[in-house]
């Protein structure tokens, strides 16, 4: 008898299983990649090339045959033009100038290409309208008719001045219209309603009559003489951000000119050495996240959105933490442990599981309709019929969100209170500590870490949810943001404008979604990150709380 | 030291008020609260519930005046479009109009005890006149659209009286002044006859006037008589005669009423054999469409009535039957037909009068002393009133809010009608109906429509379909990988691993559904669009490819099986799977050129596109974002969940068991099929229903990467809409307090019921098993 090898039985199926979770982390990591690269190559600067087509080819542009800008996308796809089985590689450009072009993706079969090359000297200017304009510099020409012409020696320099000083009056403008004249303005309107509230209460007669009705008259016209003398200021600066014009050359012919006040930036792809593209992608990373949207939110930064999430995500907290913590200690610590309170415990442990969307359905039909219904009629009746906290807000959404996220706290804080051991207690009471004091001085700072993973779950939950916010008030493009230097500073009625709202808003409802790509992904990263940031935070307490009471535990 | 026992200070023992209070107030406190926590957590299920209450409840009617008429040979009634002047019309020709005092506080009708104002003080008798003499009138008709009336004479005239009311704005109130007008007399043809059945249809551009006569022989005729205006430039417009069709062909018996409606094209003659014949008007040619029998003709027809949008008709039986006859378009025939789509339940009373509502496909049916309310598309009857007057003609008022009868003692009867849902109800959500303008019954949701006329169609049963594929596909892809690495993550994991791995998979449960329905929508579904028959190679290859990888590896001598170590299997799979992966994506396009080539129409040359081969195969659509994709996305929200839970379930597995299956001499395999998971598969069932309940309710996936159609079919390739994606979409546009917007909170309900009865036998399921664990 040979000695044959036994081989254990079923290894194959134990690679099996290692498919699953092999694919199931590649799934993660990829999707994280994705994320990741789409979303940082947003403001690394790219390579423009000069496309030369082939004679007669299709993909001309406005006649010419050649076409500056750079890839966006490489790809195989089927050829479905008849008689053609095989697959075509296709590339899309993005070409830029809009306004000339009417289009800024453009996607050309790769055989229809005849060369691509170099673009010495080519300039991309970011513009406060139509996206990004692609061309070679041709001249500056002053207010006076003067023009300096790309080939003087100090062009670039003139070209830099004249950029940093429209830069400064375009912020001058806004200082002007969003802050002063805004404060003005909100003064105005505060008089207005104070007018209307007289006349409500008096009649017209009656309250045009009294002396303070006639003193926020007074006001208002002395307001409005401000207001004129601001405006016309603003006006005049207005005036001044056209006087220089910028001349380029596209790479398809045609001379187009710019007013420096309307550029917001620029540079020169092919100059861009490795710590220039290190600046470049620094500014435009700040840029993105500190600035206000432009463009139906294709362009710009996201900063409203950023706020919007945070203020909400604080709100929501400061509503969900004492009561999911009152609710878990009553569950834990007072109620009798029975069926009763088995049953509520799974009930609420499935609360968990019910779909976002109910909760928006609720907050909707109850915040907003019931609550701010009657907010309204108590308390702004001389508004109506225009609703104050009638209508979707911050507030109602950072309660719907709470709602939504209270079992989540409740299943965690109950989770760290049961871990606290028995022994703590008994030790604390045995002492003659009251029930209160054991809880308040033991069994909390004990279980503090543990709530602080539920509130951390909470949050990165609240932050990343979408659909029910869509029903309780987060919009497109805000106004104002919810806390601002105008008394009374918060704003809980305002709606607000979310980072996973923006994500859907941006990729669905925009006119020009291909446009709108880049800044999705972009955002996309952000919120994944704090997500995923949050996530990791809760995960890491949690853990180490573990050990601590695997050691704590006697 | 004296002997005097030191007695311990008592005030030593006792606890400081304050501690006792403030410990006895957040007892109080606590209990209170947490408590109230809990139940104001639950009323949210209470709150909804509340709001769908009453879709189901039927409609409050009731009497609030009555008022003796002075014209005593009243037959019809009508109404201003505020409800506020009821007008009676007499066998005479006169009219007499009846203004409802207004309470000037609210601008409408004033209410003193729950009763409107109804008074024949400031009543108005109008005698409309006509050119030459006003003959004697044997038939007229009433089209309250237009609200214009039509009259035939025993001498075969037709005459037409308009009302119209207008609003008048004084300091403080609101009049409604009328105005009536009269046209005609035309002769309804040369040979002369007593009008014994007339009918109306009329808009701006378009009069039709339906006439049954019969001459001296006894001898009955249908004919219609065709008015057209052009719109001057100046707005203006009038009807002018244009020409009369004579209907004698395609009649199988004696007319006895005509029925005019449509858009004014549509004419039906109903006969004495219960047989009816539809013709069309187009232009000035009268076609003949097809001949139907309601009841099967073995009931004459009494009474027949357009439904709201002139296209449905409620006929009644001499035996109280009333059936709908609706049309469709027929593609086997190529014209629009007629079938019957409801039967209505039974109506007991001889009926003299139908009307209907023109805000929804309410009528009203009524005979002797009985009104029965009906809705067409739900076959509900709404209100059902024993009357205790006799009915002869019987108005809705067009904010479907108001019922007024007249009856045969000439007297007049005002109702108040509270039914804000009568679109709703429990047939309206679940089951099939037959809607107008369709084929066959269905089960449709389409909530708003473009015209004023349109029918909403409630179902939400494709919407619960649309939840169940999406969420069927996602556990199709989720569900093997999930159990499977949880299998290997409990079971063949070394520790240090499984400290990274799990919560890495848990990660995926927090990515956001609004970044996967991004990247499924805009990015996953236009990449693979042009790639299914990558897919599905990838699909075959990975597991297949494993499968034979595994089998090859176990006949590799242990040198070299021993490279790698029990638990690194995972780590090797990496790379495979991605080369797997790539192969597959790669061979996919030779696949398609192979199998998916369809035949390019024009020029007969050959295209290989799965997207145009799949509908030319299967017949069903192929669309870029549809279940294929949203079942791989949602599966990164379900797989994390069943991975978790199972693997904790099978983790908690009693050691000794596995132990004890080990020293037995069993392989890790044979021990983690035979031995753990049968004893965890209630742990793993529980772990799916926490994953079906987590997919139902998914909505920004689904809303981003499916186009959102109502579609009721399996098909992989289109999409679908899910209960919570439509309440998404639909309800920030829902009025409040709407039958929409209730309806939507029913969706709600149902979601909510949905997710918490499977996510609650779930939980038991799993309590059990903790308890099972305990005595194994």
């Amino acid at each position: 008898m040979s000695t044959k090898e036994i081989r254990p039985k079923g290894e194959n199926f134990v690679w099996f299983t290692g498919m699953g979770l092999a694919l199931g982390l590649l799934m993660v990591f990829a999707l994280l990649a994705v994320i990741f690269v789409n979303g940082i190559t947003v403001f690394w600067p790219k390579e423009i090339v000069e496309v030369r087509l082939k004679e007669g080819s299709d993909a001309e542009i406005q006649g010419a045959e050649a076409f500056a800008g750079y890839i966006s996308i490489d790809r195989h796809v089927n050829d479905i033009r008849p008689g053609k089985v095989e697959q075509k590689r296709e590339l899309q450009f993005f070409v830029g100038n809009k306004d000339v072009y009417g289009f800024m993706y453009k996607f050309v079969d790769y055989d229809q290409i005849e060369s691509m090359g170099p673009t010495p000297g080519i300039i991309e200017l970011e513009r406060l309208e139509y996206g990004d304009a692609i061309g070679y510099p041709v001249s500056l020409t002053l207010k006076d008719g003067t023009k300096i012409s790309v080939g003087d020696e100090n062009f670039e320099k003139e070209f830099e001045e004249f950029f940093k000083a429209a830069q400064d009056r375009r912020k001058e403008i806004r200082h002007l219209e969003k802050k002063v004249i805004g404060r003005i303005n909100h003064k105005m309107t505060q008089l207005q309603v104070k007018k209307r509230t007289l006349e409500r209460k008096h009649g017209d007669e009656a309250a045009q009559a009294m002396s303070s009705y006639i003193k926020y008259d007074d006001e208002i016209a002395e307001l409005q003489v401000d207001y004129d003398k601001l405006a016309a200021e603003a006006k005049a600066l207005r005036q001044e951000q056209h006087d220089i014009q910028f001349t380029y050359r596209l790479a398809t012919g045609q001379e187009q000119s710019l007013p420096m006040g309307e550029l917001t930036g620029y540079y020169y792809p092919d100059r861009l050495g490795f710590f220039g593209k290190i600046t470049f992608f620094v500014s435009h990373l700040w840029d993105f996240v500190s600035e206000n949207p432009r463009e139906a939110n294709t362009e710009g930064g996201i900063f409203p959105a950023i706020f919007g999430t945070f203020v909400m995500t604080l709100l929501m907290s400061i509503a969900v933490m004492p009561f999911g913590v009152l609710a878990a200690i009553y569950l834990r610590e007072y109620a009798k442990q029975g069926a009763f309170v088995r049953a509520i415990r799974i009930a609420i442990n499935n609360l968990a599981g019910v779909p976002s969307i109910v909760y928006g359905v609720f907050g909707l039909g109850f915040f907003v309709y019931v609550l701010g219904g009657t907010i309204d009629d108590l308390f702004f009746s001389s508004r109506l019929p225009t609703p104050t906290f009638g209508t979707g807000g911050i507030l109602w959404a950072a309660l719907t969100l709470a709602l939504m996220t209270v079992p989540v706290v409740v299943v965690a804080t109950e989770e760290a209170l049961s871990a606290v051991p028995r022994g703590m207690r008994e030790a604390s009471l045995a002492c003659g500590a009251s029930k209160w004091q054991t809880i308040q001085r033991i069994v909390i700072p004990a279980a503090a870490p543990g709530m602080l993973t539920g509130l951390v779950l909470a949050m990165a939950r609240g932050a990343g949810e979408v659909a029910p916010l869509m029903l309780v008030g987060v919009v497109k493009l805000a106004p104002a943001l919810p806390i601002d230097g105008i008394f009374p500073y918060v704003h809980l009625e305002r709606k607000f404008m979310h980072l996973g709202f923006h994500i859907y808003d941006l990729g669905f409802q925009s006119p020009d979604s291909e446009a709108a790509k880049p800044m999705v992904f972009a955002t996309t990263l952000l919120l994944i990150v704090l997500v995923v940031l949050l996530n990791l935070s809760a995960i890491i307490i949690r853990n180490k709380l573990k050990k601590r009471y695997k050691v704590g535990a006697f | 030291m004296s002997e005097e026992i030191r007695k311990a200070d008592p005030e030593r023992f006792t606890v400081g008020k304050k501690t006792v209070l403030l410990d006895r107030f957040m007892t109080h406190f606590i209990k209170v609260g947490g408590l109230g926590i809990i139940v104001a957590v639950f009323l949210i299920f209470l709150f909804i519930l509340f709001q769908i209450v009453p879709l189901f409840q039927g409609a409050k009617v009731r009497e609030v005046g009555s008022l003796d008429a002075k014209l005593q040979d009243g037959v019809l009634i009508g109404v201003d479009e505020w409800g506020e002047m009821p007008f009676v019309f007499s066998q005479k020709g006169d009219l007499e109009f009846f203004p409802l005092e207004i309470d000037p506080e609210t601008g409408t009708k004033k209410i003193v005890d729950g009763k409107i104002q109804l008074s024949n003080e400031g009543s108005r008798i109008i005698s409309p006149e006509f050119e030459g003499d006003t003959p004697k009138w044997s038939a007229y008709s009433y089209f309250e659209d237009a609200r214009s009336i039509v009259l035939g004479s025993e001498d075969g005239k037709v005459g037409v009286i308009k009302i119209d009311y207008s609003p008048e704005f004084t300091e403080d109130s609101r009049k409604i002044e009328v105005e009536v007008t009269t046209e005609g007399l035309w002769d309804a043809s040369s040979n002369v006859g007593k009008i014994t059945h007339i009918d109306l249809f009329e808009n701006e551009t378009r009069r039709l006037i339906g006439v049954v006569r019969e001459d001296e022989s006894g001898k009955a005729f249908a004919e219609v008589m065709l008015f057209t205006a052009k719109r001057s430039l100046f707005g203006g417009s009038e009807l002018k005669f244009v020409e009369s069709f004579s209907i004698d062909e395609h009649l199988s018996g004696t007319p006895i009423q005509i029925l005019v409606g449509g858009r004014g094209d549509r004419i039906m003659v109903v006969q004495d054999d219960g047989n009816i014949s539809y013709f069309v008007l187009r232009g000035t040619t009268l076609t003949f469409q097809q001949n139907f029998q309601p009841f099967g003709g073995e009931d004459p027809i009494v009474s027949s009535e357009w439904i709201l949008g002139n296209v449905s008709v409620s006929f009644v039986s001499s035996r109280g039957s009333n059936e709908i006859w609706s049309s469709y378009l027929d593609e086997e025939v190529g014209h629009i037909v007629y079938a019957k789509i409801k039967d209505m339940p039974h109506f007991s009373g001889e009926v003299v009068d139908q009307s209907h509502s023109l805000r929804n496909r309410a009528y009203l049916i009524a005979g002797e002393n009985e009104a029965s309310l009906r809705y067409m598309t739900t076959k509900n009857v709404r209100w059902h009133g024993i009357l205790d007057f006799d009915v002869t003609s019987s108005v809705i008022g067009p904010k479907y809010d108001l019922i007024y009868f007249f009856d045969t003692t000439g007297k007049i009867h005002a109702y108040d009608v509270k039914d804000p849902h009568p679109q709703a109800g429990f047939r309206a959500f679940f089951s099939k109906i037959w809607y107008e303008g369709q084929p066959e019954p269905s089960y449709s949701w389409q909530s708003t429509g473009g015209s004023s006329g349109f029918e909403p169609k409630l179902s939400v049963v494709p919407l619960v379909f649309g939840s169940i594929k999406g969420t069927l596909y996602a556990m199709l892809f989720a569900l093997p990988i999930s159990v499977l690495a949880a299998v290997y993550c409990s079971q063949f994991l070394p520790p240090e691993f499984k400290k990274v791995v799990k919560p890495a998979m848990e990660i995926m449960a927090s990515l956001p559904s609004v970044v996967l329905g991004f990247l499924a929508a805009l990015w996953l579904a236009p990449m693979w669009d042009n790639r299914v028959p990558s897919l599905l190679c990838v699909v075959v290859f990975i597991p297949l490819g494993t499968l034979i990888f595994g089998l090859l590896w176990g006949k590799l001598p242990q040198s070299i099986r021993m490279l790698v170590r029990p638990g690194w299997e995972f780590l090797v799979m990496i790379p495979a799977i991605l080369f797997f992966g790539w192969l597959a994506w790669q061979i996919g396009p030779i696949v398609e050129r192979m199998f998916f080539t369809v035949t390019d129409p024009t020029t007969g040359l050959p295209v290989a596109d799965f997207r145009l081969w799949w509908p030319e195969f299967t017949g069903a659509d192929f669309e870029q974002r549809n279940s294929l994709v949203v079942g791989f996305v949602m599966g990164f929200t379900v797989i994390p969940l069943i991975f978790t839970i199972s693997e904790d379930s099978m983790s908690n597995v009693p050691p000794y068991l596995s132990s004890a299956s080990l020293a037995l001499g069993a392989s890790r395999w044979q021990t983690a099929a035979r031995i753990v998971l049968p004893t965890a598969s209630p742990g793993i069932f529980s772990a799916t229903m926490i994953g079906l309940g987590r997919a139902v309710g998914e909505t920004m996936i689904v809303v981003m990467a499916t186009g959102n159609t109502p579609v009721m079919d399996w098909n992989i390739f289109n999409g679908m809409r899910t209960l919570a994606a439509n309440i998404a979409v639909e309800l920030p546009e829902a009025p409040k307090d709407g039958t929409l917007y209730r309806t939507l909170f029913l969706g709600a309900m149902l979601l909510f019921l949905m997710t918490f009865v499977v996510n609650t036998a779930a939980e038991v399921i799993r309590q059990r098993l903790r308890e099972r664990y305990k005595t194994v």
